[in-house]
């Protein structure tokens, strides 16, 4: 639909010298400039520029009142305007409008999760308790399990694993979730698996709670191997994000084996070095245990709390190898995927 | 194969009003998604220039567990609109819904109505330049589709575009002064509205249409 205005010769003119000497694009854009200075001197506002279409917006422009010079009064809009390209203030605005989505898209979500009660905050704090609390508790306290600090042993391989199962577990009913607005608008729905595990990342924040408590249960203190945290929290965020991609398509593809896809990574946990440290696994299934992506995580997530090491190269190298597949297949797929969404849900 | 839409082709002008009318299950909808970028077409391209705004489901693009102020806060942000600018659009759109205290309620205690007004005002605050209507101005109150029609009479008279589906055809005329009948996927007629509607009736049974 073209919306552009009837504005005659000089308009057609104008946009002529526009497209075809480009040497005229910052006389076009300071002709704008101009306008929009007198526009505000004289404090009339004839015409409404829609916002996103403002001063300064690079590539295709709309609703840009134009001066002419030699006609004061007359106002038309230009069938173009090509503006000097900005790309670092481009890219800054686009960052910014990525930024802005995804926090909306987050913050709704995690009023999904937690309600908007008086008690949301205490469920926050005590749900990853409610969750694996029993578990910890039963090889803390009742069970005999060899090894330094099982307890602990066992939540620095929790505290990774809930972050991707549960960002998996909303990811797959992310786009159910999100169906009337998909079905009234358009926008980057690509982003929506991220913030399934933004929101995630906002209960997982909480959990390492668990990790403070069985520190001090077993009596260990932090080490100068913390520092290595952001890094390891990096790249197990960046293994949510792929899996969430991921989980988002095959929950649209295979709705009916939800509950099967959610055992599968499940099972990943019991196929790694979960309930035991890697050191004290057989020899024989260490080498198959070191397939398991999250083999890496849970034994660096050891190595900060628990024996006080920076993980080896291989446990975050091989997780982020393995997240970046999974991107690289399930982002495009994604892409090309989301125009059937709307039919689909 | 079975087609939604197949060659629809049609321009609108600055400062028009359509109306797609036709039977249920006749693409109106359809067009007004692939419009909205809500499908995209499997051929053929649409060419948007200017802002969308849309109201294209009963739903009205509403999350029910959220509040009318969280709701309005989430689409304009995916409208198009800074997190900035949709925080501080959000009194207008309380005021424009006239929803009173209830814009602070979840959605799922609204009615359709009140859904369709708040739907409506978040749409109007993006500033949109083309506005897509699929029957949900038949949801609102006598009050408030007097404020809807007034509104978009306001946006075609500035250079905009409605595009409007339903099957109250004299709301509809009001509205759009130009008709595209559309009969399964295809377009039957185009033109002014009185016309194209006699089009359309020639087709149904009598007694079946309002």
């Amino acid at each position: 639909m073209d919306q552009r205005a009837e504005g005659g010769p000089t308009r057609s003119r104008l946009g002529r010298v526009a497209t075809s000497m480009p040497r005229c694009r910052w006389a076009v854009h300071t002709l704008l400039a101009t306008y929009i200075a007198r526009e505000r001197a004289a404090n009339i506002s004839p015409i409404r520029r829609t916002r996103g279409a403002r001063a300064g917006t690079t590539g295709r422009c709309r609703g840009y009142a134009t001066y002419v010079p030699g006609e004061p009064n007359t106002i038309v809009e230009p069938a173009l305007v090509v503006q000097p390209r900005n790309r670092l203030a481009s890219a800054a605005r686009g960052l910014r409008t990525v930024v802005d989505l995804l926090r909306a898209l987050t913050e709704a979500d995690l009023r999904f999760r937690y309600g908007r009660g008086p008690l949301r905050f205490l469920r926050w704090l005590l749900e990853p308790f409610a969750l694996v609390g029993v578990y910890l508790i039963l090889v803390t306290f009742v069970l005999h399990q060899p090894g330094p600090a099982p307890g602990l042993s066992l939540a620095a391989a929790i505290v990774p694993f809930q972050l991707v199962m549960l960002t998996v577990t909303n990811a797959m009913v992310a786009l159910d979730i999100r169906r009337p607005i998909l079905l009234n608008m358009s926008f980057r729905r690509d982003l929506i698996p991220v913030s399934s595990a933004l929101t995630e990342s906002v209960s997982f924040s909480a959990s390492f709670l668990l990790v403070v408590v069985m520190m001090a249960v077993y009596r260990i203190a932090p080490t100068l191997a913390l520092l290595w945290l952001p890094v390891v929290l990096f790249v197990t965020l960046y293994v949510a994000v792929s899996a969430a991609y991921a989980a988002s398509l095959l929950g649209i593809w295979l709705r009916e084996l939800k509950p099967f896809l959610l055992s599968f990574v499940r099972m990943l946990f019991f196929l790694g070095p979960g309930l035991v440290p890697l050191s004290q696994t057989s020899s024989e299934v260490r080498g198959l245990l070191e397939l398991n992506p999250f083999t890496g995580l849970f034994e660096s997530y050891r190595d900060i709390f628990l024996t006080g090491r920076a993980p080896a190269a291989w446990q975050l190298v091989y997780p982020l190898a393995i997240a970046s597949v999974l991107l690289v297949v399930f982002v495009p797929l994604f892409r090309a995927e989301q125009r059937q969404f709307a039919k689909v849900l | 194969m079975t087609w939604g839409l197949r060659n629809v082709t049609f321009s609108a002008s600055p400062g028009e009003g359509i109306a797609l009318i036709g039977p249920s299950g006749s693409g109106k909808t359809t067009t007004l998604r692939v419009l909205a970028g809500v499908y995209t077409p499997d051929e053929g391209r649409v060419l948007v220039r200017g802002r969308v705004g849309s109201l294209l489901s009963t739903e009205a693009g509403l999350l029910s567990l959220l509040t009318g102020r969280e709701n309005a806060l989430l689409l304009g942000v995916l409208g198009g609109l800074s997190r900035k600018e949709s925080k501080r659009a959000l009194e207008s759109v309380k005021e424009r819904s006239g929803l009173g205290d209830a814009f602070e309620y979840p959605v799922s205690a609204y009615s359709q109505g009140m859904r369709a007004r708040l739907g409506f005002a978040v749409a109007e605050e993006a500033e949109p330049s083309i506005l897509l209507l699929d029957e949900v101005h038949e949801a609102l109150d006598h009050e408030f589709r007097s404020i809807v029609q007034e509104r978009a009479q306001t946006l075609v008279n500035a250079g905009g575009v409605v595009v409007a589906t339903g099957h109250d055809h004299p709301l509809l005329e009001l509205l759009c002064s130009r008709a595209i009948y559309l009969h399964q996927g295809s377009i039957r007629a185009d033109g002014a509205f009185s016309e194209v509607q006699s089009v359309y009736f020639d087709h149904v049974p009598a007694g079946t249409h309002t």
